[in-house]
């Protein structure tokens, strides 16, 4: 890379730092109205009590299950593309680890919230800290929770800090550029300071997959360790793991998409980058529908008594249509649609993503509502009904993470500086090229 | 040894009835000693006209039995094989002294459940000697108070016995132990706990260690930047 | 000691954060009071027999329930099912909380809220209940209820709500049948067997063996044995502490 594409690198990365233009006040103001909406909706909801949701007797997990492990499937994309990407050391990750990174740790602050919205006392929250029992899912969900939300903080941190450093000199003055000044450590780039930062990456690197990996296990364990029909099943963890990947690489599609637009980085994230994104895509969606099947093969060849009537209600009963609507336009179509080669990568790619995610959290209702619904003694079926309660609390939180990530990208670089020139090497005088990485595909 | 007692105690039964209502009501009867040997055997026999349901809360018996009445006595013996327990039998003699044969005797045990309460063991009929046989396993060792009733047959009104004895042997008793795998799965959350504390010293040593490495590094001059 | 950190900065983190982790964390956990079995009481240990011969459907036990508990009407403790079986004949089936050895409701609580009192019977303490609906989800019976709304005012003549006589319930917590162990501490029956005017529910004690429904006292195994009693869903292994006769109304008709 030479100089110029470097220092211009750096412009596109830096430019929003500190600063507000119309469409952001006007995005900020859209967005804090669905979050001020949606937290109204849980402050009515937390004075009333949980009758104000369509939660009843039988169906007494809802929206804010789904909702739970749909924003923390989000979550995972950012994480494991960034971890993946920095293992295998795949060069053309660099302008898109932030955003990745950055995109997990939105979700994640959002999902996270979702168990206590969920409960009938949240005032009493901590007693899950104060009088644990260890056998509890529940408490595997808190403990896996809060290790991979302090993983991820720490995993975006890191490779924030030469960049913090590069922000702060690139300042005159004033409280921010204190503020990272304090947070870049002192960061010079000496060989000591890159050993470190690289072996803290590194150390980072390795543990978010495991650990993401262990939070939607954990949060399938919620539903498999219970005695009911098609909830008890084995592969629940892989399964939920992967759609977890799956929803979480269309997410990170999306939010790279809006921000190479909005934020003018065309130059540095092409269509090269949104194919890879879209076969890392394709591949997770190929093997859900591989678990998938084997999962309802499984249960239904042999259909005993509790997962028959379920099945039937799935496949050919009252949530049949929400099934095959999933299935076809949530899963089937979008793989096909960001598979087929051709012109309109980047459209095609945000197209099957939307998809892709609407019908990730229409599977997590059809795992959560018709499970519940489906009887525990065998004579009534549940019924379950969203209220605008929780309706508006669901829209609220989607909306925080957009506007967790305007904000944040408006005070940190939204793409990586040092992990570029870490994969470039330092930029070279004008007139010498290497391997134009970023310039690649641009036109597309 | 019982059967060759029952004239002498079909005599004091009869002694004791005369005597007054009080005597009959004592608690009495056979004592099952630690050895398993019958040491006494002076079961009285007491007479009642059932009243209303005869299986609820254990009804007073009518002390002042009519002549009408059947002598019931109760005996109990332990079975061949230990472990079986024991056989109830109940000696039924009607008012003229022959034995009462074919006749349905059922047996109760006094147990206390939200009051004293006769719990009922099972039924037979006498054979042509006047007895009717009941194998009897108890829940637990210890005193039990056993109560035989024939109905009213014809003239003979109805009637029972009691006896009082204490059980050497009993039924197993029902075990609540947790099995072996819940006593694995209780500790393997500990184990995950061991994990989970390595995991967060992981994650701590990244970022503690990596922010002192900076920091350190920060401080380092004989390094330069430019000639790293 | 700038740049990378040595192996003892290492194991000292680990040291230092572990001991802390375990300190904190680790010494409630090893000791969930709620777990520790009541001990001052006698030993029973309650088990209940349900005779659906006899069982019309009246739902005298269901509302005598409510009424003992002051419960809303939608909150069926034991609750009394029309079930339709394969042939079209229909009976009932009273569904009381089965009391299960091997609680699923009780192991996935994260609070310790739900725990085993020392007569075998599940009982929730709504102090510390948190409304996470966990077990709800995991009684394979649907036995357990959540109170969505405010429950009707009471007072409570304990003085104040306990687990063993949780009235009035608490808004957002988890509540349950628990075999009337207020009545049973006093030696009178459950209200559900009081109530039962066919005689269909039968209270008893695995230890004495021994069940009465008020009226007839049987010697629990042999009634079991005798009658092909079965318990409802056995084969997940919860081991509940109920059985049923199964029938369809045939003493009624006598």
């Amino acid at each position: 890379m030479d100089r110029r594409t470097h220092d211009r690198y750096v412009e596109r990365a830096m430019w929003p730092i500190g600063r507000g233009d119309r469409n952001f006040w006007i995005a900020v103001v859209a967005l804090s109205l669905l979050v001020g909406a949606g937290l109204y909706a849980w402050v009515y909801q937390v004075q009333r009590g949980l009758w104000v949701t369509g939660l009843n007797q039988r169906v007494s997990w809802g929206f804010y299950i789904i909702n739970c492990v749909f924003f923390i499937g989000i979550s995972y994309g950012g994480a494991m593309t960034s971890a993946i990407l920095r293992l295998t050391n795949a060069k053309w990750r660099a302008p898109l680890t932030r955003l990745a990174e950055a995109t997990a740790v939105a979700a994640l602050l959002v999902g996270a919230v979702y168990p206590i919205i969920d409960l009938g006392r949240p005032d009493r929250f901590l007693n899950i800290l104060l009088h644990p029992q260890v056998g509890s899912p529940v408490v595997w969900d808190v403990v896996a929770i809060s290790t991979y939300m302090v993983a991820s903080l720490v995993f975006l941190y890191l490779p924030l800090i030469p960049d913090l450093a590069t922000t702060g000199a690139s300042m005159r003055g004033g409280p921010l550029k204190r503020l990272y000044g304090i947070l870049s450590l002192g960061w010079r780039g000496t060989p000591g300071q890159e050993a470190s930062l690289q072996r803290g990456i590194g150390v980072m690197a390795v543990l978010i997959i495991p650990l993401a990996v262990s939070v939607h296990s954990v949060l399938a364990w919620l539903f498999a360790v219970t005695a009911r029909g098609g909830w008890h099943s084995t592969i629940f963890a892989p399964l939920f793991v992967l759609a977890a990947m799956l929803s979480g690489v269309a997410a990170v599609i999306l939010v790279v998409a809006a921000f190479r637009r909005v934020y003018g980085l065309a130059e540095f994230i092409t269509a090269k980058h949104f194919r890879y994104l879209s076969y890392l895509m394709i591949a997770l969606g190929v093997a859900y529908l591989y678990f998938m099947v084997s999962e309802y093969l499984t249960e239904g060849y042999l259909a005993d008594e509790t997962t028959a009537p379920l099945l039937e209600a799935i496949f050919v009963g009252s949530y049949a249509p929400a099934f095959w609507s999933f299935t076809t336009i949530g899963l089937i179509f979008p793989l096909v649609l960001a598979a087929w080669p051709g012109r309109f990568v980047i459209a095609r790619a945000c197209t099957a993503s939307a998809l892709v995610i609407a019908g990730m959290w229409l599977k997590r209702f059809l795992i959560v509502v018709p499970g519940m619904a489906e009887p525990a003694m065998p004579w009534d079926w549940g019924r379950y009904a969203p209220t605008w309660v929780e309706i508006t609390i669901t829209i609220g939180s989607a909306a925080a993470i957009p506007l967790i990530l305007i904000i944040f990208f408006r005070f940190f670089p939204v793409m990586s500086v040092h992990e570029m020139e870490e994969v470039e090497g330092p930029p070279q005088p004008r007139g010498v090229v290497l391997t134009p990485v970023y310039a690649e595909g641009a036109g597309e | 040894m019982i059967r060759a007692l029952a004239p002498f105690v079909v005599a004091t039964v009869a002694v004791v009835m005369f005597l007054g209502p009080g005597q009959v009501l004592l608690p009495s009867g056979l004592r099952l000693q630690a050895g398993g040997s019958i040491t006494a055997s002076a079961p009285p026999a007491a007479h009642i006209e059932t009243r209303g349901s005869g299986l609820g809360l254990a009804p007073k018996p009518v002390v002042d039995p009519p002549a009408s009445a059947a002598r019931v006595r109760v005996v109990v013996r332990p079975l061949e094989k230990a472990e079986q327990g024991y056989a109830l039998e109940a000696i039924l003699v009607a008012p003229d002294g022959k034995a009462l044969t074919n006749t349905p005797v059922a047996f109760y045990e006094l147990v206390d459940l939200f009051g004293t309460r006769e719990m009922h063991l099972g039924d037979a009929t006498t054979d042509g000697r006047g007895s009717a046989t009941l194998g009897y396993l108890p829940a637990r060792t210890g005193s039990h108070q056993i109560v035989a009733r024939s109905p009213r047959q014809g003239a003979i009104i109805a009637s029972e016995g009691r006896l009082s004895f204490d059980a050497t042997v009993s039924a197993p008793a029902p075990r609540f132990e947790p099995s072996a795998l819940a006593t694995f799965s209780d500790r393997v959350p500990y184990a995950v706990g061991i994990l989970v504390l390595l995991v967060w010293s992981l994650i701590a040593f990244a970022l503690f260690g990596t922010a002192r490495g900076v920091i350190g590094g920060a401080r380092d001059t004989s390094r330069k930047v430019d000639t790293a | 000691m700038a740049g990378p950190f040595t192996r003892r900065q290492l194991l000292g983190t680990l040291g230092t954060v572990g001991g802390t982790a375990l300190a904190a964390g680790f010494v409630p956990m090893a000791f969930p009071e709620a777990l520790a079995a009541d001990t001052n009481k006698t030993q029973r240990q309650w088990a209940m027999v349900i005779d659906l011969r006899r069982c019309d459907g009246c739902k005298a036990c269901t509302e005598a329930c409510q009424e003992t508990h002051h419960l809303p009407a939608n909150f069926e403790w034991i609750k009394v099912f029309e079930v339709k079986d394969k042939h079209g004949a229909a009976y009932f089936m009273p569904r009381p909380c089965f009391q299960c050895e091997n609680a699923p409701c009780l192991r996935v609580c994260p609070v310790a809220a739900t725990y085993k009192d020392g007569e075998g019977v599940v009982l929730v303490d709504q102090e510390r209940c948190i409304g996470c609906r966990m077990c709800m989800a995991a009684c394979p019976y649907g036995a357990r209820y959540f109170n969505y709304v405010e429950p009707p005012a009471y007072a409570n003549p304990f003085g104040k709500a306990t687990p063993q006589f949780p009235v009035p319930q608490q808004q957002g917590t988890v509540g349950k049948c628990m075999f009337c162990v207020h009545r049973t501490d006093e030696g009178q029956l459950p209200a559900c067997v009081e109530a039962c005017g066919m005689g269909a529910i039968y209270i008893g004690d695995l230890i004495e063996d021994v069940a009465t429904n008020g009226e007839e006292t049987v010697r629990l195994s042999t009634f079991l044995k005798e009658n092909d009693a079965f318990r409802y869903k056995e084969d997940l292994g919860t081991g509940p502490r109920v059985w049923y006769i199964a029938g369809h109304g045939q003493l009624l008709e006598q």
